[in-house]
């Protein structure tokens, strides 16, 4: 057998095979003692009809033919593994009907991952950005503690913005009713987006046991069109004002906050101002990963087969499917929402599914030219973390290679990032959280693409039925 | 006997084709045939030399046709004769050979 492989410059590779007429027997011999074992064929047991008795039950080309495919699947994988190349997807083969007794002689044509030409990364140098937080921060996100334990009491005066109100309420544009709510909470916002735009003025000053009825407009811009720029008439009757009380600043509210880890509010802070400096570290490191990356995908050179990219789209497509799902929605109602056709979604996606292409394609040969793999007590403890933090994975072939394939980009991102850095200042801390973080960052890379998709998802819903009710729930919590 | 009623068919199961090796080929044949009556058809419909021809009855048997829906019913497998035929040295039947 005599294989010759050709290197097309659009990430394709030719293999053309001859074969000699002698091989063509040997391996139809093969194929006809595979075959014999599966034919039932009268007054034979299985497997034991002789060769000229199958040959004239299915046909002696048949057996022969049998023989050929396993050769040039067998010739296709040895080719693959001699010359190193990474198959996209199926061959396609071009093969001339065979002729007994003849040489035989057939090309396959395969789309190639063509290794990427990295760029030269070690010289590559960043700087890491110092980080720092600043008291108003902690002010800020101790406001935020305080509000989240928000106390409210009911109160005799008209309403004013900022309180919080229970009201029968009812919504009709025309003919049509929008809404019916009775006896509904909701907070009295001068910002109010949405179908209830321009409400909450009308209900100032209202008292308590008043109704009123008043009319406003449907903002132009509302997701439903049948509605935007409509009338809306309301009757609103009102039965409850409450005002908010914010607790007070004191070792009191520190404790409360911190389940009696912390007695004074100093600490409150202090621990809260560790932990902003924690995060912003982390999403620091993540964002000088990025750009780091980034800057290496810029630099090197990529020869891309278009199925690639394709099946990346399809890869996204499904995860968004999946999202969708959750919603209770499936890809056609989506695309019908969106106002869009299957291929200019398709479209859509694929300058982000070329740079995540890219982005995988230069992982795989950063890991390669580094050296670097995972071994099984790694996935093991990665699989030991999810459980503690109680998501049990089936420890399936398919997973484990998924999780493998994650954790090694993840590795491989933390070496880039040493080799082009300055070591960190507190490297000791990063080394003991290294697990973890690997641990959360492998999970956040297998789930990137739902929570990119889940925002602009969770954006739409909101908008669409921003009712008031929605709104109380929020701040309750 | 005319001689196209003679033989019914070749037979060709894992006993027969081992009987080949002995240049024996095996024929379901008429009730009716004789050793004779075989021989002469052997000899002309194949152009072979047949050296010597053994002949067997095979007894009908009872057996139950089952249908769906219906009681089974007792029935008689017909009886046959079958015949081993060895040819001459050399001589072979290439539409039974394996």
């Amino acid at each position: 057998m005599k294989v010759s492989v050709e290197k097309l410059p659009n990430s394709e590779a030719v293999l053309n095979v001859d074969l000699t007429w002698d091989e063509v027997q040997k391996a139809s011999d093969k194929a006809y003692k595979k075959l014999v074992k599966t034919v039932d064929i009268q007054g034979f047991r299985r497997g034991k009809a002789p060769r000229a008795i199958l040959e004239r039950r299915v046909g002696k080309e048949y057996i022969y033919q049998e023989g050929l495919d396993e050769l040039i699947s067998e010739a296709y994988k040895n080719a693959l593994s001699e010359n190193d190349l990474t198959p996209i997807s199926q061959p396609t083969l071009d093969a001339p009907a065979f002729e007994m007794e003849k040489d035989y002689h057939f090309s396959l044509v395969v789309p190639i991952v063509t290794p990427v030409k990295l760029a030269d990364y070690k010289s590559m140098h960043f700087e890491r950005e110092e980080v720092t937080v600043s008291s108003e921060e902690v002010e800020k996100e101790l406001e935020s503690f305080q509000n989240r334990s928000v106390e409210w009491k009911s109160i005799e005066r008209p309403v004013e913005y900022g309180d919080r109100i229970k009201a029968d309420l009812k919504l009709t544009s025309g003919e049509q009713q929008i809404s019916d709510l009775k006896d509904n909470a909701f907070e009295i916002a001068n910002d109010r987006k949405g179908l209830f735009t321009g409400m909450d003025e009308h209900i100032l000053g209202m008292k308590v046991g008043e109704s009123k009825s008043f009319t406003t407009t449907i903002p132009e811009d509302y997701s439903n069109t049948k509605l935007a720029g409509k009338e809306a008439n309301y009757d609103v009757t009102l039965h409850l004002v409450e005002t908010k009380e914010l607790p007070a600043l004191d070792d009191e509210f520190a404790k409360k906050v911190s389940d009696d880890q912390f007695d004074t509010l100093e600490d409150v802070r202090k621990a809260l101002g560790d932990n902003i400096l924690e995060q912003k570290k982390r999403t620091n490191t993540e964002e000088l990963r990025n750009k780091i990356l980034k800057e290496l995908i810029e630099k090197s050179e990529f020869v891309i087969h278009p199925t690639l990219i394709e099946e990346e789209v399809h890869e996204m497509e499904h995860q968004f499917g999946h999202m969708l799902e959750q919603q209770h929605l499936n890809m056609d109602q989506y695309l019908k929402m969106v106002n869009k056709t299957h291929e200019e979604y398709h479209q859509e996606l694929h300058p982000e599914a070329k740079e995540r292409v890219k982005q995988q394609l230069v992982l795989e040969q950063l890991a390669r030219e580094e050296n670097i793999t995972v071994d099984a007590n790694e996935i093991e403890a990665l699989f030991n973390a999810y459980e503690q933090i109680g998501q049990n994975l089936p420890r399936t072939e398919e997973q484990i290679r998924a999780l493998m394939i994650s954790f090694r980009r993840e590795k491989t991102l933390s070496r880039l990032l040493e080799l082009t850095t300055d070591p960190d200042p507190d490297e000791e801390s990063e080394e003991v959280a290294e697990e973890d973080a690997a641990v959360v960052n492998a999970e956040a890379a297998a789930i990137a693409g739902e929570t990119e998709a889940t925002e602009n998802e969770a954006e739409e819903s909101e908008a669409a039925t921003s009712l008031p009710g929605n709104e109380t729930t929020e701040t309750v919590e | 006997m005319e001689i196209t009623e003679i033989l019914r068919k070749g037979i060709v199961t894992e006993k027969t084709v081992k009987l080949q090796a002995r240049n024996q080929y095996t024929f379901e044949v008429a009730l009716q045939a004789n050793k004779i009556d075989i021989r002469r058809a052997v000899e002309q419909l194949f152009k072979v030399k047949v050296v010597s021809v053994n002949v067997m009855r095979m007894p009908g048997k009872p057996k139950q046709i089952r249908q769906r829906g219906a009681a089974p019913r007792p029935v008689e497998a017909r009886e046959w004769k079958k015949a081993i035929v060895t040819l001459a040295e050399g001589e072979s039947i290439d539409a039974l050979k394996a």
